[in-house]
């Protein structure tokens, strides 16, 4: 019985015929999702742009011409796609990646990258560590923004969000653009404070 | 006459296909797909509006789909992965990754298995670069790139396990490898880089180059390897039972061939050039050139009191490709390529018929090809979030003599019977090597050539039901010049049961076509052409179940007619039916500093039935009956003996994983351990039962056995490698690898076993003792 109904004359006859039903369809509503695209490579585009809506305040460059920096503690999961940045600028600044190994370094950070903080107790400690640093936290961790990581990816079936946590954000001294926040599908903290 | 019928299966001749690609083609095409951007620095430009639209997606379907939606079962091998993996080239690569996957040897070069489907060449899956079809379609199918000691310029490979021919195109039986190399892009950087490998002598040298300016952007690399090779323990059957290792137990004098040489002792060598203009068109330009000797039974040759590597295989492949992807508006999006492609393949035998060593009466194969592809493939989007695809494709394929030889070196064909004319140097009356040998099927003369077309038709809708609920509804038709319509189908529903957990089950017909030469030779002389054909289900599991794990689980059910060359007639026929289950998954944990893997795979042969009047097979020894000693009194008939697949470990467990030890030192492990070859144990068990009690049960022929079973032959296998990566600063990097660290069953590499015997000898076990080797590998980024 299975054998004759994956017979090629009934696969194929089915499948051009649903490929034509498919394709009779009324018109794509304008919001239908468009094309796809790596997660790494995905989160890369979204960080830089994350950088765009953002002001750090002067304070955070220690030179006028102090490059931009963004950063990754632990495990990179772009690997080359985040040299991408590194041809781009921030408000007049060259955009450097680094990959830090202490807090200390990571302080000098603009942007800092850290997949899972709960793998370490680096990550765990963070937002303590960083204290006030101008440093605009991103992990992929779920419910990172809720443990003070000022951004966490989420993904929501096969796109990726974001939650965002504003005390984090506040603290490290930053003005957000509120395009950022409306996007986010969680806001941890209060806002217009 | 007539190709055999075993009734599963007829070739399609209705019209109804017509009638359903004419409804696919009026569709009406509303809105477009957004233009997918080329490379990292394309999507740096993208609003967040833009970026928010995407979707993240993995191949296997010419629709969109997700990584953990694919009905396709995909392993996917990074930059990074290959980087720090010690292999030697793809086929070691695909080993340590893909679940189950497994090559072994033989006279026309590494034949690589997935999910038990293995053959005597490497046609029974698709070599897919940048999108474009690389197979050798002549005769040995998947050949160039595989080879291949450098692969620094690939971002990254796919590998679908099972049929993907109605997505790739027929030959896709077993699966498909899909290559992508690195994009221009400058801020990846330059490099250079050198490596060497002990024993085989391997030195290799590397470069890559990047360049962007207003109007386009360039990616170059280029690589020379030249690896000597080692002598490394061989151990075979000669005829009466003499057995043992080459040089020492049997042929005492004789020299194995150099393993992993260079064949003729060229280089291995790679040239890639990549270019993406400002208007949207990419185009790149490829050329290798690898070769080494490869052997089933063979040793070195003599010539002039020298003994020497004669027995061996080379390609060498030019591609260019055009490409551009045109929106049509918003959701709709026009993909076309057009791409030009040379091919030189050689094959030379061990045996020695001229003194001439580069004479046609010592090749098997030596010719060249060209062929022109176009395709287009049109996706759009409809309301509630359905796709669709549908495209065509044509190619031209010629043949000719190899690139810088004359029309009379020329050889084709199984039996090298396609050659240019009567003045062909294969042509020599009472010597060995003639295109004329068999006996009623004399040569076939071609002049300076002969050529083929292949038309192809593709359509795929991805029917989103509900949020939880996607059908996804696929079908190809394939013609060429000397075949029917080849048809293949799929047909998956994709079930989202919860969050990062989705259930996929796929029904789906795959063929392939045999080979260009075998298509000609059969036309010629009247036989039928028809395909091999798999038929397969599968239930698959994926899950994400947080960003530390994932993990596929796969149980599939495959039933394939499988045709192949039979040289006990010289044609090209179906020769059994085979049906087997199997069992594969994946898990996969990331943890901070590191990753690490398991791939399983048990893979059961449910069934084997050999057509009538087939008597021997490569598949399986459980359905046998061969005369294995020919016209002998009395006949000994080995039959059937077991129920397992020759040429596969029916078991296998694959652990892999890197950990940054410390932030300039990274640390590589790799272990597969394959179980008891059943199938080839059953070969064995076979044939000593039908010596049993006969005049041939002698005293040697039982102490060959008792030598075999001394080697651990076709026993449990284990390979360890490790590689320990260290970053000098960020320009400068360092690699120390070690392959084979284990002794658990000294990393045998077997030959495909053709079966066949003729003599009362187990002559299935041939096999090399691979080598400890050690490696180095120093990188400059700047």
């Amino acid at each position: 019985m299975l054998r004759r109904f994956f017979t090629a004359h009934w696969l194929v006859v089915i499948a051009f015929a649903c490929a034509a039903c498919g394709g009779m369809g009324r018109a794509a509503a304008a919001d239908t999702e468009a094309a796809a695209l790596d997660e790494a490579r995905l989160k890369v585009a979204l960080i830089y742009n994350f950088s765009q809506f953002i002001e750090w305040p002067s304070s955070a460059f220690g030179a006028p011409d102090a490059p931009f920096q963004i950063c990754v503690l632990g495990a990179d999961p772009f690997g080359a796609s985040l040299l991408a940045v590194q041809k781009r600028q921030h408000q007049g600044r060259p955009i450097q990646v680094t990959h830090p190994a202490t807090v200390e370094e990571a302080r000098h950070c603009h942007v800092l990258y850290i997949d899972n903080p709960r793998a370490t107790p680096l990550g765990r400690d963070l937002a303590k560590a960083l204290g006030e640093a101008s440093v605009l936290t991103v992990s992929s961790a779920a419910g990172s923004a809720d443990e003070g990581i000022a951004i966490g990816f989420v993904r929501q079936a096969d796109k990726i969000r974001w939650t965002m946590n504003l005390n984090a954000v506040r603290r490290a001294q930053l003005k957000v653009s509120a395009k950022l926040i409306e996007i986010a599908v969680n806001v941890v903290g209060e806002r217009g404070k | 006459m007539k190709s055999l019928d075993i009734g599963i299966g007829r070739p399609y001749a209705g019209k109804t296909w017509w009638l359903a690609l004419l409804l696919a083609l009026q569709a009406p095409f509303s809105q477009a797909l957004a233009d997918p951007p080329k490379s990292d620095d394309d999507l740096l430009d993208l609003t967040f509006d833009q970026l928010l639209s995407y979707r993240l997606v993995v191949p296997g379907a010419l629709t969109k789909l997700t990584r953990l939606e694919s009905p396709a079962a995909t392993t996917i091998i990074t930059a990074e992965d290959i980087r720090l993996t010690p292999a030697r080239n793809l086929y070691d690569l695909i080993e340590v990754y893909v679940p189950g996957a497994y090559w072994m040897m033989s006279a026309t070069g590494p034949k690589l298995g997935v999910r038990g489907n293995i053959s005597s060449r490497n046609y029974k899956y698709l070599l897919v670069l940048n999108g474009r079809v690389m197979n050798e379609k002549a005769s040995v199918g998947a050949s160039s790139e595989l080879e291949t000691w450098d692969l620094s310029d690939i971002e990254r490979i796919e590998i679908v396990s099972g049929p993907g021919s109605v997505t790739y195109g027929p030959g896709a039986v077993a699966g498909v490898i899909s290559i992508t190399t690195f994009k221009p892009d400058a801020a990846r950087g330059d490099s250079v880089s050198v490596a060497y490998v002990d024993p085989y002598q391997s030195k290799m040298v590397a470069a890559s180059k990047h360049l962007e300016t207003e109007q386009l952007k360039m990616f170059a690399h280029v690589s020379v390897t030249r690896t000597p090779g080692q002598m490394a323990r061989t151990f075979q059957v000669s005829n009466n039972n003499t057995l043992g290792f080459v040089g020492d137990d049997v042929r005492p004098g004789v020299q194995p061939l150099d393993y992993y040489g260079d064949f003729k002792d060229q280089p291995q060598v790679k040239a890639h050039l990549a270019l993406e203009f400002a208007n949207g068109w990419s185009w790149w330009t490829r050329y290798t050139q690898q070769g080494s000797n490869w052997f089933s039974n063979e040793v070195k040759s003599t010539f002039n009191g020298e003994q020497v590597d004669q027995q061996g295989l080379r390609s060498r492949q030019f591609t260019s490709t055009a490409s551009k992807d045109l929106a049509l508006g918003d959701k709709m999006n026009l993909a076309t390529v057009i791409s030009l492609g040379g091919y030189d393949f050689e094959r030379r035998g061990e045996n020695v018929f001229s003194t001439d060593r580069d004479n046609a009466l010592n090749y098997r194969f030596n010719y060249s090809s060209k062929q022109l592809v176009v395709r287009s493939t049109l996706n759009w989007q409809t309301a509630g979030g359905t796709q669709s695809a549908v495209g065509a494709e044509w190619t031209r394929d010629q043949y000719g003599p190899g690139w810088g030889d004359s029309p009379q070196q020329m050889r084709m064909g199984e039996s090298g019977e396609i050659i240019n004319g009567p003045d062909s140097q294969a042509l020599k009356a009472g010597n060995g090597g003639d295109a004329n040998r068999t006996p009623g099927q004399p040569a076939i003369y071609v002049g300076n050539g002969w050529g083929a077309s292949t038309s192809s038709l593709f359509a795929e809708t991805n029917l989103a039901l509900n949020t939880e609920h996607k059908m996804l509804v696929s079908g190809r038709a394939d013609k060429n010049t000397y075949t029917k319509w080849l048809l293949s189908g799929r047909l998956a529903w994709i079930w989202t049961m919860a969050e990062g957990q989705l259930l996929k089950l796929t029904g789906q017909r795959s063929s392939r076509m045999n080979t260009a030469s075998q298509l000609f030779v059969n036309a010629q002389r009247g036989f039928s052409n028809d395909p091999e054909r798999l038929d397969a289900i599968e239930l698959r599991y994926s899950a994400q179940w947080n960003k530390t794990l994932a993990w596929n689980l796969s149980a599939f059910h495959d039933n394939e007619e499988v045709v192949v060359f039979q040289g006990v007639d010289n044609i090209n026929r179906l020769v059994g039916q085979l049906k087997l289950n199997g069992i594969e998954g994946d898990l996969h944990v990331t943890v901070p500093n590191g990753r690490f893997g398991v791939a399983v795979s048990m893979v059961r042969q449910q069934s084997w039935k050999m057509a009538p009047g087939v008597v021997t097979n490569n598949v399986s020894y459980s359905d046998y009956n061969f005369p294995i000693n020919g016209t002998g009194t009395p006949l000994h008939r080995q039959l059937g003996d077991g129920n397992d697949l020759n040429n596969w470990p029916n078991d296998s467990i694959k652990l892999f994983g890197e950990y940054k030890v410390a932030p300039a030192w990274t640390v590589h492990a790799d272990l597969r351990w394959f179980s008891r070859l059943q199938g080839a144990l059953d070969g064995l068990a076979g044939l000593q039962q039908a010596v049993a009690g006969t005049a041939a049960d002698t005293a040697a022929f039982k102490a060959a056995y008792a030598r075999i079973a001394a080697e651990g032959a076709f026993a449990s296998d284990a390979r360890l490698n490790l590689l320990v990566d260290h970053a000098f600063s960020k320009a400068w990097s360092l690699q120390l690898y070690a392959l084979n660290l284990l002794d658990k069953g000294n990393n045998k590499r077997y030959a495909y076993d053709e079966a066949g015997n003729t003599v009362a000898a187990p002559r299935l076990v041939r096999l090399v003792e691979e080598p400890r080797a050690f490696g180095a590998r120093l990188t400059l980024r700047y």
